[in-house]
């Protein structure tokens, strides 16, 4: 039987079942395929009006979001938080009443504080598709995730995937997390203690402290980027004993099979999270992701502006 | 749906004298070695079988093996948000170039004209062809865009309120026409 879509919003895969997750990867399948063509655009979403607000800071989400707007033949408005008027005051809701007012149809929102596109959805009759909201989620990164490794593993269910880095502080891991589980794969967390509480037990994923454990039975290794201020804060001491320990290298790569995926959201800390000769090696699928980003959010544009009223 | 709402209007072996006829027809315009070179596209889902057998049928009738593509519309379709549910995308599948080919496209029923003009749309995604030509199995009237296809295999009149399906044993359990209230479509 046809699995047919039916939310205006995408907030958070926590929400979706796994019928809901496959839908998506089955339809960006085809959106994949527009753009392989001479003629990458599509009418689907003509005269309908995208806003993207991103409040925090994003290059790459942010360009691949426009570019599969633009595919879709959607009207764009894009709004971030120097040129808008929150440095006046204005509050979220009011930004997005204004917004609103405008006929808009869909608002692509990255924003600091976690459930922030929750709150929209709520709030306003629009659809609203989460593009990262604090430590929360990041859906569309950990479905292009999902569908690199099952369009290079055949197969999601089964599969052995290991997360490695700021687990506690990463959207990228919680929706990975939720997503992957939910479609059959073993999840494993690595990295430091403090970066890697044992409460993510709870949810069904296995901690592991020691990298070459971790990495030893993956089929796909998804290495998060560490972020300098975490130091700051005192999470590990330095960036190079970071590297040391739980840094990808050729000396790290010998505990891991032959054909696991090498996986990042980007963009890369080289040399920390993972080495250069190994982000640009055989086993490195990281630019592939970002083809399969645009060809995932076009598919959530699609599906999401097929349910509004 | 209710399945015991639906009567069925042709069975398989009707359904078969109509592709043949339709598959003499195409050859009547587009004689064998012109044939060769035709591209049998389906429109997802219905127009698909409906390609694959003229493509048989042609073959049987004179050596000639067009090529065959399936074309999903939903991507051109104008009615995204105003229809009751979201369509399920399927495959494209056009693997050939078709600059300046002729193409056939093929579609099991053909009603308002308004998935030919996404399928229009659609095709020339992909490139230029030289004609299009449209293959129906099914006119069941009531058009809405002035679309008239080349090859048709029957005129029904069948009255509004009820939709004509065609079936097809890849897709369901056996080839089939049915009529079916469009009320059975809301329970």
């Amino acid at each position: 039987m046809d699995f047919t879509w039916t939310k205006k919003d995408l907030l958070s895969l926590y929400d979706l079942s796994r019928e809901e997750i496959l839908c998506i990867l089955n339809t960006a399948e085809e959106f994949k395929k527009v753009s392989q063509r001479n003629l990458k655009k599509v009418p689907a979403l003509r005269g309908r009006t995208i806003v993207n607000l991103f409040v925090e800071p994003s290059t790459r989400t942010r360009v691949s979001f426009e570019l599969a707007e633009q595919r879709l033949s959607a009207d764009i408005i894009n709004m971030n938080a120097e040129t808008s008027s929150f440095r006046k005051g204005e509050t979220l809701l009011d930004t997005l009443r204004n917004i609103q007012a405008l006929q808009a149809d869909i608002v692509v929102i990255r924003h600091s504080a976690p459930g922030a596109p929750n709150f929209l959805s709520r709030e306003l009759n629009v659809g609203v598709v989460n593009a990262g909201d604090g430590a929360h989620s990041h859906p569309t990164q950990a479905l292009l995730d999902i569908f690199t490794i099952r369009e290079k593993k055949g197969r999601v269910s089964g599969l052995n995937v290991t997360i490695v880095g700021d687990i506690l502080h990463s959207r990228v891991a919680r929706s990975n997390m939720w997503g992957l589980l939910k479609l059959g794969a073993n999840v494993t967390i690595a990295g430091p203690s403090t970066l890697v509480p044992r409460e993510f037990e709870g949810i069904g994923v296995r901690v592991c402290r020691d990298l070459k454990e971790a990495l030893r039975d993956a089929d796909v290794i998804n290495l998060l980027r560490i972020q300098h201020e975490r130091q700051r804060a005192g999470f590990f001491p330095s960036t190079g004993e970071y590297a040391k320990v739980f840094g990808i290298n050729s000396e790290t790569m010998k505990y891991v099979k032959p054909d696991a995926l090498i996986m990042h959201p980007g963009p890369v800390n080289r040399g920390v999270e993972l080495d250069s000769a190994i982000a640009d090696g055989p086993q490195s699928v990281i630019l592939e992701q970002v083809t399969n980003g645009l060809a995932v959010r076009m598919a959530v544009l699609f599906l999401v502006a097929g349910c509004l009223k | 749906m209710n399945e015991s709402e639906k009567t069925l209007l042709l069975d398989a072996g009707k359904i078969a004298g109509l592709i043949d006829s339709l598959a003499d027809r195409i050859l009547e315009e587009f004689p064998p070695d012109q044939a060769a070179q035709l591209a049998l596209i389906g429109i997802q889902s219905s127009g698909v079988p409906l390609a694959r057998r003229l493509v048989r049928a042609i073959r049987e009738k004179c050596g000639a093996a067009p090529e065959v593509g399936t074309l999903d519309i939903s991507m051109y379709r104008d009615d995204i948000g105003t229809r009751k549910s979201l369509p399920v995308i399927r495959e494209t599948e056009i693997p050939f170039n078709i600059d300046g080919r002729v193409i056939i496209l093929t579609d099991g029923v053909i009603q308002s004209g308004r998935s030919i003009r996404a399928a229009l749309d659609a095709i020339t995604g992909y490139g230029r062809p030289g004609k299009i030509r449209l293959a129906v199995l099914i006119d069941r009237g009531m058009r809405e865009y002035p679309i008239a296809p080349d090859y048709t295999g029957m005129k029904l009149q069948v009255p509004g309120e009820y939709r004509v399906n065609s079936e097809w044993c890849e897709i369901n359990e056996a080839d089939a026409v049915y009529q079916v209230p469009r009320t059975a479509y809301t329970k």
